[in-house]
């Protein structure tokens, strides 16, 4: 057994381990790629970089390449996004021209690579078109979607969908999200990486001095929310909350830690309309972070008494796993993948409102026991659900089904 | 599977599993689509709805039983077909069609008794779902009967979910597999098979069918309730 299986096997238990050698015996001869729009930022890349490894590490070739296009290409792939999770948006002919362009050329410089492999995972829209490109193809090829496209405005997923519809599967993070397609549609919640920098037990000297770098005082309670600059995550909604809040606890403080995603143009504009709303309160700490400070937002995590995600739209919400992961009390909005992960009042708080996040946190810094229970669970149920081996194994399940085993019985030998 | 006839000289092996869960893109939003839903559901899917909230964790506690009794409840408000639904028990049936059956006309009879249709938002809407079973060896086997209880609190949930519900719907007469290995010893453990035969796992959670049979168990090898 690798070294990084070992790792794997000590955090994530024995059994998950067994179960991914399994599957992944019948499959040793095959070769995977996932492709990608970005490297860096954004939950998508964050699972890549450890997905791809600990696939490796089970003996299956696997790899990982990234699109690359133009700034119009990433504004429409960002239309893309806003409007598969409902914004009204008009995207016009010539910006999808470009996006089908960029498709077209990845489609070339990638074609040796992706004729080659056995299996091709495209990840969100940004590279669905490239299925077109390749009509010939002999591997299985799917769309993995992470985004709530519970109610996508419907012209753009009807543009999306006739790319989407070409895949021999598709993969969703929750059931609603789901809109017809000619092919298997398998659930998959992603997960996060209880090894990575973002998730590792740090010390608590390297905590303090990440509260201390930022002017943190680490004396009073802290409110976190770490999320992109990004309408749907409600950042103005947290500010409010915020305030509601000081009003009955006027030691409290607010950090809102943004990553910046190399494919999310929109984010300066957000952050800006953030800063407005904060108006200059030395307790409410707007964070920048480069994509890369895994570990800063760890330890910022860790230093947290109260972790917020009040997303008003949400893919999944890794940030929500991250922070249960951590046995933080978690409040959380009413939508999306957050659904699944927050068994209100077990693993932590779902919330409508600002006022509602107001009054979780009010409860909360009261009664801290409260957060400590939910906080317990919630490590509980990740640990049970929402881990990388978890989802490796999901994976491996639909690849296996897919080349081998078309019964809804799959039983697997011994290894 | 357990081979009957020579399951005295083989080892029992201890699986475990999970449910791979397939979208069908079949959504009800009114009491009525559900039954049009049902009616043409892939038996797996009927499956789903009914067993396949054993495998969430033990900390969600759930009103009712199956998915279509819960979100009657949750969004439909209309608690009376909810614990209608609530009793339909699979295990009491000889096939998944069965069960759709007496869940068709239950809701038919509920239509027919209320004078309109409720309905539910969109986002609220019943998504069908079906499954793939996936099994896993894992590395725990016993060659005596005495074994069970040694190796018995070891097991996942997801491991008795197999060997029990799913066993239901592999073995004749619904058996479950502990007994099924267990007659394979001649009549020496029939008190045991019997008692295990008994159980019914539909209505209680998987932590407390996990100490229903361990107590079971140890009370029949060692003389001891657990």
């Amino acid at each position: 057994m690798s070294e990084i299986i070992e790792k794997y096997k000590e955090v994530a238990g024995s059994e998950a381990i067994d179960q991914i050698y399994q599957l992944a015996e019948p499959l040793k001869n095959i070769k995977i790629t996932h492709v990608n729009s970005t490297l860096m930022g954004g939950g998508v890349a964050e699972i890549l970089s450890k997905m791809v490894p600990l696939t490796e590490a089970f003996g299956i070739s696997t790899q990982w390449e990234v699109i690359h296009g133009p700034p119009e290409f990433y504004q429409c792939t960002k239309d893309f996004h806003n409007a598969l999770q409902g914004n009204r948006t008009l995207i016009p002919a010539s910006r999808l021209e470009v996006f089908e362009a960029v498709n077209k050329n990845n489609a070339e410089t990638l074609r040796p690579i992706l004729e080659n492999s056995d299996v091709v995972f495209i990840h969100d829209p940004q590279p669905i078109a490239m299925i077109s490109h390749f009509p010939d193809r002999k591997g299985k090829w799917i769309w993995r979607c992470h985004i709530d496209a519970n109610k996508p405005f419907w012209p753009v997923w009807k543009y999306v969908s006739q790319f989407a519809a070409r895949y021999d599967a598709s993969v969703f993070s929750l059931v609603k999200f789901i809109h017809y397609l000619p092919h298997p549609m398998f659930i998959i919640p992603p997960s996060i990486d209880p090894l990575s920098e973002k998730n590792i037990e740090l010390e608590q000297k390297e905590i303090d001095q990440v509260r201390e770098l930022f002017g943190i005082d680490s004396k009073r309670p802290l409110l976190l929310q770490v999320s992109r600059y990004d309408r749907f995550k409600d950042p103005v909604g947290v500010i409010e909350a915020y305030r509601l809040a000081k009003k009955y606890n006027p030691d409290i403080q607010l950090a809102l830690a943004g990553g910046d995603a190399s494919d999310d143009p929109e984010g300066e504009a957000v952050l800006n309309e953030v800063k407005r709303a904060a108006s200059n309160d030395p307790d409410i700490h707007i964070l920048l972070l480069p994509s890369n400070a895994h570990r800063t937002i760890n330890a910022l995590q860790r230093s947290a008494d109260i972790i917020l995600q009040k997303s008003i739209k949400e893919g999944f919400g890794l940030t929500v796993t991250e922070a249960l992961w951590k046995g933080k009390p978690v409040i959380a909005g009413n939508t999306g993948g957050i659904k699944l992960q927050i068994i209100n009042k077990q693993t932590g708080f779902i919330v409508n409102t600002p006022e509602g996040a107001a009054y979780r946190i009010r409860q909360l810094l009261q009664n801290p026991q409260i957060g400590r229970e939910t906080g317990l669970l919630g490590r509980e149920y990740v640990y049970d659900k929402f881990l990388i081996t978890r989802h490796l194994r999901d994976y491996l399940s639909v690849i296996y089904s897919l080349m081998f085993e078309e019964s809804d019985r799959i039983e697997l030998s011994p290894r | 599977m357990i081979d009957k006839d020579a399951s005295a000289f083989v080892p029992f092996y201890i699986k475990d599993c999970t449910l791979a869960a397939i979208a069908t893109g079949a959504k009800a939003q009114t009491l009525a689509e559900l039954r049009d839903r049902i009616i043409v559901a892939h038996p797996s899917s009927v499956y789903f709805h009914f067993w396949e909230g054993r495998l969430r964790t033990a900390f969600e506690h759930r009103e009712y039983h199956n998915d279509f009794a819960n979100w009657i409840h949750t969004y439909l408000h209309d608690d009376i077909l909810a614990e209608r639904l609530d009793l339909i028990n699979p295990m009491e049936y000889d096939d998944i069609e069965f069960v759709r059956a007496d869940l068709i006309g239950l809701i038919n009879n509920r239509i027919e008794e209320i004078d309109y249709v409720p309905w539910v938002k969109s986002e609220d809407q019943f998504e069908f779902v079906r499954s793939k079973i996936i099994i896993f060896s894992t590395s725990y086997h016993i060659h005596t009967p005495h074994e069970l209880v040694s190796i018995f609190p070891l097991l996942t949930h997801s491991s008795i979910f197999y060997h029990v519900i799913d066993a239901a719907r592999r073995l004749p007469e619904k058996d479950n597999d502990f007994s099924a290995w267990l007659s394979g010893f001649g009549n020496q453990y029939a008190d045991l098979c019997s008692e295990l035969r008994r159980i019914d796992p539909y209505f209680i959670s998987m932590e407390a069918l996990q100490a229903k049979i361990y107590g079971i168990f140890t009370k029949y090898f060692l003389g001891t309730m657990s």
